[in-house]
């Protein structure tokens, strides 16, 4: 778990401008949340990082374990319970039980400014694709 | 390269405004929570009779980005090439320019590519890893899933659903509760949709319902229907299966698998076809909201839900996933090709019926058809060999409609064969007289003299050996032989059933 503070101190500044105020009011303990560790994440704020992580379960008792875990799960390419988890999901996930093994960090950012496409070229790609075309009758 | 909102909305307006007699621009019933407008196309051509809708959503998880982009192209691809009069090529995939004009011609074909704008602009902003809407939950967690909003055993904690707002596959505070989802309620109340599509990222799947549960066929009971919602519990009871008509399993298995194909052609990748559950559980999709409807309500029209997980996982050097590039590759023109490629399969594959087609211009045939249907769904699905036919219909159908519609005597002689089918089956005592059936052979053999494609001559002389077969022989006993025999016997009936109407 120390990855996860490190990584979320490091990262918190990015993520400012994502975050909701705190201040408000934290969400009912009594909502729809089954499971207490639930209830622990709640007050957590937004994430400013998430990880790649896969979860484990030490004694497999029931096969179908990892669908109690309510996170954001990936496919993984060894058929691993791999997911997308916050620091809060790590911290609830470890209280009941689970294992988190991370492997992969990602800062809370915005669409890389090179993969957005500006006005400018989307008017030169329309204008080439469309000058060919006849009007419909 | 991704495209920010307004500039997927800038050219549906100018798609609608240079195209008006194919395009139109439409404005669906909710502004999202943030209050963007959410716009779709109906692209419709021609001026002949409509039998079917289909439905084309892309964007409702936000950071799935490269599928509004993709959904938009295809929506020039198909325009450009109906008024220029020419096909679409995506890699090693082609569709002629017949191919395109009897898709655009023949069912209206609605596109809404980016069904969650908010949660779009987000990713660019802020979060280019969001998934949600920009819904304002009570506490300091922002969005609903809106892909687990739908009220199809909705707020059942099935697999990877969740009723804590902290969690990405929240599921809202209560059925259809966020506008970008009831959109798709109310869009399927006002149209009689017969086919929805569902794009996300990422997997390389093609894939239809249940997402609940495990799909069974032999007890209808065993249904949704059954099921508490709104429990904020796991699904009760937890080992139920649901139930699907086997005639619907076989038609989504069957036509996943030609999407499947008709992928791989483009650059060879293998997009596996498969039920929701059996990627993960999930409970108010949308893809099952919109098959479940005609199940909780009989006066709802049935609708046919896909999903596509589009583009592979990308592994790190150290072999992990590499989730953002995943979702959102630095260079999706490869995906978007195969994604294209898919929507055209099913837009041919799924959403055209040959008999439907031929028969439009002839309505004394409609009771035949249903008859013919009604054949298929309740005695021809439940038997291998049925199956098999089915699936020899579904596979031939659109190449030979082609060949069909190409000349003018195949056309007229093929609705002159279809009406006589349809009068066939109205009593199972009639006798297939010998002269119908030297006629079939006839249009069997014209068509195969229309066509080089192995696959198709394997198919057309497996079909006229059983109708060779068939001569004086009573409907009812037919009928027999088909759902009760080896698949080479059964052919017999499906030639005379179907292959006259293509």
């Amino acid at each position: 778990m120390k990855q996860v503070k490190k990584k979320s101190k490091a990262e918190s500044k990015k993520s400012q401008s994502a975050r909701k105020k705190t201040s408000k009011k934290p969400k009912s303990a009594s909502a729809k949340t089954p499971s207490e560790g639930l209830t622990l994440a709640t007050t957590e704020s937004p994430p400013n990082v998430r990880f790649s992580a896969t979860i484990h379960v030490r004694n497999v008792t029931d096969p179908t374990w990892f669908e109690r875990l309510a996170i954001d799960r990936v496919p993984d390419p060894t058929g691993a319970i791999r997911a997308l988890v916050t620091p809060a999901d790590c911290v609830r996930l470890v209280n009941e039980g689970f294992e988190v093994r991370l492997d992969a960090a990602y800062p809370v950012q915005p669409l890389n400014p090179a993969l957005i496409e500006t006005k400018e070229s989307f008017q030169r790609w329309m204008d080439e694709k469309l000058q060919t075309a006849k009007r419909a009758k | 390269m991704y495209r920010r909102v307004e500039l997927l909305d800038l050219l549906m307006g100018t798609l609608a405004s240079l195209f008006p007699q194919v395009c139109t621009a439409v404005l669906m019933p909710h502004r999202s929570v943030q209050g963007r407008p959410i716009i779709a196309l109906r692209i419709r051509a021609g001026t002949g009779n409509r039998t079917r809708s289909v439905l084309i959503i892309g964007g409702m998880h936000a950071r799935e980005m490269m599928n509004p982009d993709a959904i938009i192209e295809l929506q020039v691809d198909l325009v450009l090439a109906y008024v220029n009069n020419t096909g679409i090529t995506y890699g090693g995939r082609s569709w002629s320019n017949s191919d395109i004009k009897l898709m655009l011609e023949t069912q209206d074909i609605w596109m809404l590519p980016c069904a969650n704008p908010d949660g779009r602009e987000y990713c660019f902003n802020v979060d280019d890893m969001w998934r949600q809407n920009r819904r304002d939950n009570p506490g300091p967690f922002e969005g609903v899933d809106v892909n687990r909003n739908c009220d199809i055993v909705w707020g059942v904690t099935v697999g990877f659903t969740s009723c804590n707002p902290m969690d990405e596959t929240y599921v809202g505070p209560d059925r259809f509760s966020e506008p970008e989802s009831r959109n798709i309620k109310d869009f399927c109340d006002a149209q009689a949709i017969d086919v929805f599509l569902d794009v996300h990222s990422y997997s390389e799947l093609v894939l239809w319902p249940w997402g609940h549960a495990p799909t069974q066929t032999t007890k209808p009971n065993q249904n949704f229907l059954s099921l508490a919602t709104g429990t904020c519990a796991p699904l009760q009871p937890p080992n139920h299966q649901e139930y699907m008509p086997s005639a619907d399993q076989q038609h989504y298995q069957t036509v996943a698998r030609q999407i499947g194909d008709d992928i791989r052609l483009v650059r060879g990748r293998n997009y596996i076809p498969e039920p929701l559950n059996d990627l993960y559980g999930t409970s108010g999709t949308s893809t099952d909201y919109v098959y479940s409807r005609h199940i909780a309500n009989t006066a709802l029209h049935k609708t046919y839900g896909f999903s596509f997980e589009t583009g592979p996982l990308v592994l790190h050097p150290n072999g992990s996933p590499n989730v953002p590039e995943s979702f959102h590759p630095a260079d999706p023109t490869l995906i978007k090709d195969d994604t294209k490629a898919g929507i055209l399969s099913l837009l041919q594959k799924q959403d055209l019926c040959a008999m439907d087609f031929l028969g439009a211009s002839r309505p004394e045939t409609s009771s035949g058809l249903d008859r013919i249907r009604k054949f298929r769904d309740e005695q021809l699905a439940k038997t291998e060999a049925g199956r098999e036919l089915i699936a020899l219909y579904e596979r031939v159908q659109i190449p030979l409609l082609g060949l069909v519609l190409a000349d003018e005597s195949l056309t007229s002689e093929a609705m002159s064969l279809l009406e006589i089918s349809t009068k066939l089956v109205e009593n199972e005592e009639t006798v297939l007289s010998t002269r119908d059936v030297e006629r079939g052979l006839a249009f069997l053999d014209a068509l195969a003299s229309r066509t080089t494609s192995k696959d198709l001559l394997t198919d057309l002389e497996t079909v006229r050996k059983q109708l060779e077969a068939s001569a004086d022989k009573s409907v009812g006993n037919i009928l027999e032989q088909l759902v009760g025999t080896s698949s080479a016997s059964t052919l017999s009936k499906k030639s005379t059933k179907r292959r006259p109407k293509k």
